[in-house]
């Protein structure tokens, strides 16, 4: 699953505005109407962002993933996370188990995530606890926020 | 005990209503049985196992977590795509359990419940000899 995301504006009206009618849409045409969705999310995993002086996070719910199932990379703006179907077993039961709920993500992912501005990739800092993914990104020189001093003559 | 149509991703009252002020997730689960036991695996991310608590009463098995905001609510988000709240789950389950003998443990944001099965209903092997 490779999903594209638009460049994170808080406040893009295009971009609030798209992210309603994803959401008009997924109410009105449940993925459950075109077949069994085991997902929590449409989308998997899901992501909040948020943002900082000089940094960016990221984080993800990934529970059931150990640190070696997932890969980080980045590349300019552009954070990649991509997951390997779990170690922990769960989809490795004997055939006569009988399952009676099976609503856990069962698929490797990959999503994509634009941020607004570059970051420098060699202090990129990823960590998981607890199945919370949270990555930190720090900005480059040129995209941290500058103050500047208004002199007076 | 649903009150609420999608309490995976909306937050919900729970069914009895908590003093605490607040709302609930729904936690996704894998339930399996095998010979021996039923085994519940339930995501529950964020949480450790000192915040969960998971009792077992006449069939009923009941799971509920705490988990602790990660965020303060100043915080300025570019995307919000899932919340943070405690999460909580009932289950009436049909099987003769073994109470005594059930077991949990939380790993990498899921709790591995192994409910074994009382003695009297697990299928006994019987070498029947023929003569």
């Amino acid at each position: 699953m490779k999903m594209m995301l638009p460049t994170l504006h808080k406040n893009d009206p295009i971009n609030l505005l798209r992210r309603e009618m994803d959401c008009l849409f997924e109410d009105f045409f449940p993925k459950s109407a075109w077949g069994p969705s085991r997902q929590r999310q449409v989308t998997y995993p899901a992501f909040n962002a948020w943002e900082k002086d000089h940094e960016y996070f990221v984080e993800a719910e990934c529970p059931g993933y150990a640190i070696g199932d997932l890969e980080i990379s980045v590349i300019g703006n552009q954070l990649t996370i991509a997951g390997k179907s779990s170690q922990d077993g769960k989809n490795q039961q004997a055939p006569n188990d009988l399952y009676h709920r099976r609503e856990r993500s069962q698929r490797s992912f990959q999503r994509v995530l634009t941020l607004p501005s570059e970051v420098d990739a060699t202090k990129v800092d990823a960590s998981l606890k607890d199945g919370v993914l949270t990555i930190k990104l720090p900005k480059t020189e040129a995209a941290k926020p500058r103050k500047i001093t208004v002199k007076s003559h | 005990m649903e009150t609420c149509a999608n309490q995976q991703t909306t937050c919900c009252e729970r069914p009895h209503e908590a003093t605490r002020e607040g709302c609930f997730y729904k936690p996704v689960v894998d339930i399996y049985e095998t010979d021996e036991a039923l085994v519940v695996q339930a995501e529950l991310p964020g949480t450790s196992p000192e915040s969960v608590s998971l009792q077992f009463d006449r069939g009923t098995l009941t799971l509920e977590a705490t988990v602790a905001p990660r965020q303060t609510e100043k915080t300025n988000y570019l995307l919000r795509e899932y919340g943070v709240a405690n999460f909580y789950r009932q289950f009436a389950v049909q099987q003769e359990i073994d109470a005594e003998h059930i077991a949990a443990h939380y790993k990498n944001g899921v709790l591995h419940i192994l409910l074994p099965k009382a003695p009297a209903i697990r299928p006994k092997k019987v070498d029947v000899r023929i003569t």
